[in-house]
């Protein structure tokens, strides 16, 4: 009777260390990688949350633009460019502006370095007086198009009329992204302006 | 040995009661031990299991609430920002650098000697941050031209201020000049070229203000600039220490 209490008081110790050393021990180091896991998983929820926040935020801030702010700026800046119509415009500027339109062609197109946008050229000459010379550039300026002189050579002729020899630049954006802009560098936009 | 008495009158004791009192107390305490460790060894297991079952779920949880999360993110909305700033910033960096050419006229007329007249100008633009301006001029004696070259220097928004291909010319000197004497042409005979650069903001296009009115007083192409004296134009020079 007594040897058999001492054998499962050994059986006992011997389980029990056994459990602790085979089961216990590794459990906890399962349960460990669990915690780790969930930390992790966690810490991804709250980036996630995070970004879909900063994101919702930014939605809201654009829809807070008025349409027609969007749409000019889409305007001054839109994805393509028709030349027909950028030298129809030119035409019209110029006629509207008093000057006598002598030729516009559509130069070449390049990719603007730093910024994701094309620059598109555009020859212009014209003869006038120097008022209606002064309303060209005011107009050019002041076009819902971003058209900006690159070159301009201004002469006067035998009848005492300003001769405009122009290189005039419209921009579209690019379908290439700028390699030097940072992707996470986001203007504040304050809508109420 | 001599046979153990039963009748001795002394009481015999029990050689033996205490070890096993000792032995019967040391037992059961051992066994509370045993059983304790073996009991509680069983319940941490159990524990344990219980425990990484319940972290188990959590994870389990978390995962679908992260996949959950994720799925809601939109990439259409992404797409809308990332190009509206794109847009956005590209339209604000160019508009930082669009100029206005009245202004620079006007800020060029407002810089020129009232002797002096403008045959030709030229503005480029290679660098965005500047713009440079060529300027053919022509005046009626060298005192003006370097009035001029006075006004340009000590004016902060002009640098890069040159004077190149001075010509002197002397009417009445040369067969062609005479012939442009005889037919009343007005020749100026001092001209000279100008090179300058306009840091580009100075002249930026500003919606509030422009566009401005200009003075043609100084009109290159009618040529009609006020003339001035040989005085004034000496008068000009000395307020520019030369």
């Amino acid at each position: 009777m007594k040897n058999s209490s001492l054998i499962i008081k050994v059986l006992s110790i011997v389980v029990s260390v056994v459990l602790i050393m085979f089961f216990a021990l590794p459990k906890f180091e399962d349960i460990k990688a669990v915690q780790n896991d969930i930390s992790a998983y966690q810490e991804q929820l709250a980036n996630v949350d995070r970004i879909n926040a900063q994101l919702t935020s930014y939605v809201n801030e654009i829809n807070a633009i008025s349409v027609t702010d969007q749409s000019a700026l889409v305007t001054f800046l839109p994805d393509d460019m028709d030349p027909i119509a950028v030298t129809r415009t030119l035409q019209n500027i110029i006629q509207t502006a008093g000057l006598r339109p002598q030729g516009i062609g559509h130069d070449d197109s390049l990719e603007v370095e730093g910024l994701p946008v094309v620059a598109h050229g555009f020859s212009v000459s014209a003869t006038g007086s120097y008022d209606a010379m002064t309303e060209f550039f005011a107009q050019i300026e002041q076009n819902e198009y971003l058209f900006e002189f690159v070159a301009l050579d201004l002469s006067a002729n035998e009848n005492g009329e300003v001769v405009i020899e122009a290189k005039i630049t419209t921009y579209t954006m690019s379908d290439a992204p700028a390699e030097n802009q940072e992707s996470n560098d986001f203007i504040e936009i304050d809508p109420l302006n | 040995m001599p046979p153990q008495s039963s009748n001795s009158f002394i009481p015999k004791s029990k050689p033996n009661a205490k070890d096993r009192t000792t032995k019967k107390r040391s037992s059961p305490l051992l066994s509370v031990l045993v059983s304790g460790f073996f009991g509680a060894t069983i319940i941490a297991s159990v524990a344990l299991v219980a425990y990484e079952w319940y972290l188990q779920s959590q994870l389990n949880q978390t995962t679908v609430e992260l996949a959950e999360t994720a799925e809601s993110f939109s990439e259409a909305d992404l797409s809308r920002v990332l190009d509206f700033n794109a847009r956005l910033t590209a339209a604000a960096e160019l508009f930082s650098k669009h100029i206005s050419i009245n202004r620079s006229l006007t800020q060029l007329a407002q810089s020129t000697a009232s002797t002096i007249q403008f045959s030709g100008i030229s503005l480029s633009r290679e660098d965005r941050d500047v713009l440079s301006v060529t300027a053919d001029v022509s005046t009626q004696d060298i005192g003006s031209v370097i009035a001029q070259r006075n006004i340009l220097e000590n004016n902060a928004n002009f640098t890069r201020v040159t004077f190149a291909d001075l010509q002197l010319a002397f009417p009445g000197e040369s067969d062609a000049d005479s012939e442009s004497a005889n037919q009343g042409a007005e020749v100026e005979p001092v001209s000279v070229s100008i090179e300058l650069d306009v840091p580009v903001d100075s002249v930026l296009y500003d919606p509030a203000s422009d566009p401005i009115a200009i003075d043609t007083t100084d009109d290159f192409t009618t040529g009609s600039s006020t003339q001035v004296s040989d005085s004034e134009a000496l008068n000009a020079v000395d307020n520019f220490d030369i």
